[in-house]
């Protein structure tokens, strides 16, 4: 070491203590890299664990929906009746609903006498998922072109609070229940894309009439999650409804 | 000599990267958790979806039609279903009872002393096999009808309660 001449120690000196910083710094930058990557990693994992099986729960949503609207339509169309207004259990006249129902089509083409019997059914049958769904019941009948709708029952919850603005916290559902009078088929279709219906079922019924000849018709239960509308909205308007007080108070 | 005054602050090789294992730590701490919380979530996840899965099985073969005439049909569609895991318990309830998944058995309607139920879990029921706080719970509920005695056809529900631990 003596025999190295002053300015190449004072320039070996300078490269060596260079050099150590350089190490220093490379490792904090190679630290940050890795951090950033890990960093996406962790987003993406964070992603992946948010989204994993949200298509499964809708689809699996939406089969209840379904499955519980072609059930609950049997069960309004297959269920016992008491003909004189006694519970089923102690009636001596017992009979199917829908066979009442087509009796009271069958004189006059509209279903007026055992309408509210029918609506109960429904309102009995739907009672487990009231707090889930929101529900339209319909008889429509086909004459070739043109469709009747002899009974057409809608059940929603409008929500109210006293509050106004953005977030407001007092917010109370109110049941309400319509008949309508709708008179076109596009009505209704523009109505069930509007609200988004989660559950239908059909179900087809022939109606004899008492001089000998029958129509075709259908019965429809269209099942959606609870929509906040006014009954101002143009799409409901449509549809001609009127609300039945007595019912909603039940 | 000369080495020692012109490193300042150099710590040895390790000491030098010592700044650099911070920020290498807290990645592998950050992703080692997110890791785990993932994996938890997809097990959790599948376990639900298995569990939905098999209560749409149950309950479709339990209604069938959606008419059950007899609490020997019921019982035919109960002894067709081969469902080990997750443990269920189904059966039939009043359309207007308000049911408790911990206390099933007291709600099933019955006939002859005989209950509308059908359950993979009653058999050598161990603690394991018993719906408590911890399980996870499937619960659905679908309207169907049922014939009576006196022939009348009243609307019921079916109640299918399936859960693991």
């Amino acid at each position: 070491m003596e025999r190295i001449n002053q300015p190449f120690k004072k320039r070996l000196v300078k490269t060596r203590d260079k050099s150590l910083k350089q190490k220093g710094q490379a490792a904090v930058t190679d630290a940050l890299f890795f951090l950033i990557i890990v960093m996406a990693l962790v987003s993406f994992l964070f992603f992946f664990s948010s989204q994993y099986g949200r298509t499964v729960g809708e689809y699996s949503d939406s089969k209840y929906a379904s499955d519980y609207a072609s059930s609950a339509l049997k069960t309004v169309l297959y269920s016992s009746f008491a003909r004189d207004n006694v519970s089923v259990e102690d009636s001596d006249e017992v009979d199917f609903l829908i066979a009442a129902i087509k009796e009271d089509y069958a004189d006059d083409t509209s279903i007026e006498y055992f309408k509210n019997d029918l609506t109960d059914s429904v309102k009995n049958v739907m009672q487990p998922v009231r707090n889930s769904f929101d529900y339209l019941l319909f008889i429509r009948i086909s004459d070739g072109s043109t469709f009747t709708f002899p009974y057409f029952f809608v059940s929603r919850k409008e929500f109210v609070s006293e509050k106004e603005g953005t977030f407001v916290s007092d917010v109370t559902s109110q049941e309400k229940n319509y008949y309508c009078a709708v008179t076109k088929q596009l009505d209704v279709d523009n109505f069930i894309v509007f609200i988004g219906a989660r559950g239908q079922a059909v179900s087809s019924i022939t109606f004899p009439l008492i001089d000998g000849e029958s129509h075709n018709g259908v019965a429809q239960l269209v099942l959606w999650y609870p929509k906040n509308f006014s009954e101002e909205e143009a799409v409901f308007q449509k549809l001609n409804c009127e609300l039945i007080p007595e019912i909603s108070e039940n | 000599m000369f080495l020692q005054l012109n490193q300042k602050a150099y710590l040895g090789p390790i000491g030098d990267d010592l700044p650099s294992l911070i920020p290498l730590m807290f990645a592998l701490v950050i992703f080692f958790s997110s890791f785990y919380m993932t994996v938890n979530t997809y097990n959790d996840k599948t376990v639900d979806f298995e569990n939905d899965i098999s209560v749409v099985q149950i309950s479709a073969s339990l209604r069938g039609t959606g008419f059950v005439s007899s609490l020997d049909e019921f019982n035919k569609s109960c002894n067709a279903l081969n469902v080990r895991q997750p443990y269920f318990s189904a059966g039939l309830v009043g359309l207007e009872t308000e049911v408790n998944v911990f206390d099933l058995d007291s709600v099933y309607l019955f006939e002859e002393q005989e209950l509308f139920k059908c359950s993979n879990a009653d058999s050598a029921l161990t603690e394991e096999k018993t719906l408590s706080l911890n399980s996870k719970v499937v619960s659905r509920v679908y309207p169907v009808v049922m014939q009576n005695k006196d022939s009348v056809v009243v609307p019921v529900k079916l109640v299918v309660v399936a859960w693991r631990e």
